[in-house]
């Protein structure tokens, strides 16, 4: 509970209705008065003493919208404002456009759930090696797209699959991965990643990283979220907890391209070349994430010290098949399979 | 030299900008193509120039901060055939201003001097031109010089954006630091030979960092498409409308007058680029790396003005329906009785209450939160 300066005339609470215990205390805040100056920021379920008055609220939600609200606050009264989640897309849901020209040509290290007009939930085969991937072709579009599938080998149905959907992007059909809708805290970070809302949502990106790897042992989401706090310079002390990730799940090249990318800064010649050594043998796998990838190139370019530097071409040349074609705004890595077989 | 004269030069702190826009490509398009320079494929733009001498503008004549004011601003433009630039930049712009590899490696060496000089300063840098993404955390833009036959490498003639952005990314430095790519992206063909990044201009990496330094990027699928012929790019648009207005966010811890936060530029950005593209019929992505942590970008005097619009359902009730908006739910700002209602608002929390005629019932009053970067809103009466 939050107390501001003055006299506090009146309680404002706010609560969010999104399924998961830890998001509904954990989303972001924004409490405003009526000239639009910022009251107080805090996290859902909070209370807060206020003046009476009009007050307008921002909550970033699961989704990663950002949804708002007024609230007229009394004196010596409790003003309790509820927002909730819209139900995640999942299928059988009507409200979508059916994009029936994809079609699944193939899949690698994944096993087909279930499947409708556009939609498509994958689980993890048992005992996988690489990251794994699905193929789809397009009708009238030349290319087939190859997409790496963000499921959990270390999770039971379904806290383990992903969902594909069919989609149009600016006139042309693609697809778009995201985490199974009961994977409710991996699903925050992608949707949070995704509308851009990075900063109000540090802390909950911090929080549910931790959470995804030592609670919930979610690997590929958990991956994502140390991506996106090592985008954000914001991966701190998490050294041990990436060595972690890196070394348990080798068929996860994410891992320890992250790892290499917090040794690299290291004082110790010889945690720079463990880093690199790290680099060099995941960069001869496909990563899980677009983030990973372009980490990966960033690392191998611009390695602090001038060793390797074959190795480290050799692997940018190998890499630079799916850069070439990826779509960046896809969060798990999407390319495209042209002519000459790239 | 291609710095232009600031009515606060040399302020300290100040804000250090660097500008770059680059649509001719003489090597590379025209009669003085080079080999290297067709094997690109590349066209000359059309308003990338113009693109960068707007924001050069921007900086000069709207930019406010007063804790860090314009403190240098340094331009290298190199307009294609019939490009207009912006009058004030044209005017003021030394004779040769083209932004080679040679000027903008000069440029950038006093730049990031400027910027060292304390580390209170702010520094802004925008380039736009031909360019790579090379991956989702940076890209190269194609300098005018590119594929003159006397450089040795075939890169040498562009400039690893995210490589600079990482070299002014050292202790002492500007400790805020804005970075807008503006790149139109290349075929796949074209960007597999910049994977390496060999020969374009970088700056070597030191130690420590800066406090925030976001870098805006975007990238276009084509050369030309991505711009409207003879005006400025998408991109562009949609940073200065972000910049001017639309962006703005009320006072905070950060800032006690409103002002242009990195998180909204980046909230905007996205959504807006994205609508301006569609609304062309093109692809344009839009990036975030660098580090973007929070920081002001540009203040206002007082709140910039919302565009609201109001309209009324069904259509019969508007005749001789009243509208009235109070702003905090007391103060009566408009009345009106013409259906949409359209003007610029000042941002805040509106009662809004109608009172239709008979048969139409009155409604209970709407409470509005009226924000950037516009607002719309349907009533319907029973």
């Amino acid at each position: 509970m939050g107390t501001l300066e003055g006299a506090p005339t009146g309680r404002l609470r706010v609560q969010v209705d999104s399924g998961s215990m830890f998001l509904s205390a954990s989303l972001p805040v924004e409490i405003r008065d009526a000239s639009q100056r910022l009251v107080a920021t805090a996290s859902s379920s909070s209370s807060i003493d206020v003046p009476a008055g009009l007050y307008s609220v921002d909550v970033v939600l699961p989704s990663g919208e950002r949804a708002q609200k007024v609230a007229t606050v009394e004196e010596d009264a409790e003003t309790e404002l509820t927002f909730e989640e819209q139900p995640i897309f999942s299928a059988g849901t009507t409200v979508r456009e059916v994009i029936s020209d994809v079609t699944l040509q193939s899949i690698q290290g994944a096993v087909l759930r279930s499947e409708s007009p556009g939609f498509w939930e994958f689980e993890p085969e048992a005992g996988i090696g690489e990251v794994p991937t699905a193929t789809f072709s397009v009708a009238r579009q030349h290319p087939k797209l190859i997409l790496s599938l963000p499921v959990n080998p270390r999770g039971s149905y379904p806290l383990n699959a992903c969902c594909v959907t069919a989609t149009r992007r600016r006139g042309t059909h693609t697809v778009r991965a995201s985490f199974g809708p009961e994977r409710r805290v991996a699903s925050a970070i992608n949707g949070v990643l995704e509308s851009g809302e990075w900063m109000t949502s540090m802390g909950l990106f911090k929080q549910a990283s931790d959470l995804l790897f030592h609670k919930y042992r979610d690997p590929s989401a958990a991956a994502l979220g140390a991506l996106t706090l090592h985008r954000l310079h914001q991966l701190g002390h998490r050294h041990q907890w990436v060595d972690n990730l890196s070394q348990g799940f080798p068929w996860l090249p994410d891992g320890p391209i992250l790892l290499a990318a917090l040794l690299k800064d290291r004082e110790s010649e010889e945690s720079r070349q463990s880093g690199l050594d790290h680099l060099l043998l995941a960069t001869q796998q496909r990563p899980l994430y677009t983030d990973g990838l372009s980490l990966a190139m960033d690392l191998l370019r611009k390695w602090p010290d001038p060793v390797r530097v074959d190795e480290r071409r050799d692997r940018i040349d190998n890499l630079s098949a799916y850069t070439a074609d990826a779509d960046w705004e896809s969060v798990p890595l999407l390319t495209t399979v042209r002519s000459d077989g790239a | 030299m291609a710095s232009l004269a600031v009515p606060n030069g040399g302020a300290a702190p100040g804000t250090h900008a660097l500008v770059i826009g680059v649509s001719s490509y003489p090597f590379a398009d025209g009669p003085n193509a080079t080999p290297v320079g067709e094997e690109f494929e590349i066209e000359n733009l059309t308003s990338a120039a113009r693109s960068a001498s707007e924001i050069a503008a921007w900086l000069l004549n709207e930019y406010r901060n007063e804790e860090r004011p314009l403190a240098s601003l340094r331009v290298l433009l190199s307009p294609s055939e019939g490009e207009t630039l912006h009058p004030t930049i044209e005017q003021l712009l030394p004779g040769e201003a083209q932004a080679t590899r040679a000027a903008v490696e000069s440029e950038l060496g006093a730049f990031r001097q400027a910027c060292r000089t304390n580390p209170a300063n702010a520094g802004v840098v925008y380039i736009a031109g031909h360019g790579v993404q090379v991956h989702k955390r940076g890209a190269v833009v194609l300098l005018n010089d590119f594929g003159d036959p006397s450089h040795v490498n075939e890169l040498a003639g562009a400039i690893d954006v995210a490589g600079c952005h990482d070299g002014m990314d050292e202790g002492g430095s500007a400790d805020e630091q804005f970075w807008f790519v503006d790149a139109c992206r290349q075929r796949p063909a074209v960007a597999r030979r910049f994977e390496r990044l060999e020969g374009a201009l970088t700056l070597g990496e030191r130690t420590g960092h800066v406090g925030s330094s976001p870098l805006f990027l975007a990238a276009s699928t084509r050369g030309t498409a991505a711009a409207e012929r003879g005006g400025t790019s998408l991109f562009n648009q949609a940073v200065l409308w972000a910049l001017r207005g639309a962006g703005a966010v009320g006072p905070d811890e950060l800032s006690d007058e409103w002002y242009v936060s990195v998180t909204s530029l980046i909230r905007l950005l996205a959504s807006e680029i994205e609508r301006l593209a569609d609304s062309h019929g093109e692809e344009q992505t839009f990036d975030l790396d660098g580090r973007p942590l929070e920081a002001v970008v540009h203040r206002f005097q007082t709140p910039p003005d919302v565009d609201v619009v109001l309209s009324l359902r069904p259509t019969a009730a508007t005749h001789a329906t009243r509208g009235c908006l109070l702003l905090n739910g007391r103060d009566r700002v408009f009345e009106w009785d013409t259906w949409p209602f359209q003007e610029q608002v000042e941002p805040g929390i509106y009662a809004l209450e109608i009172t239709p005629h008979p048969p139409f019932r009155t409604p209970d009053p709407e409470l509005l939160t009226v924000t950037h970067p516009r607002f719309a809103f349907e009533v319907e009466v029973a």
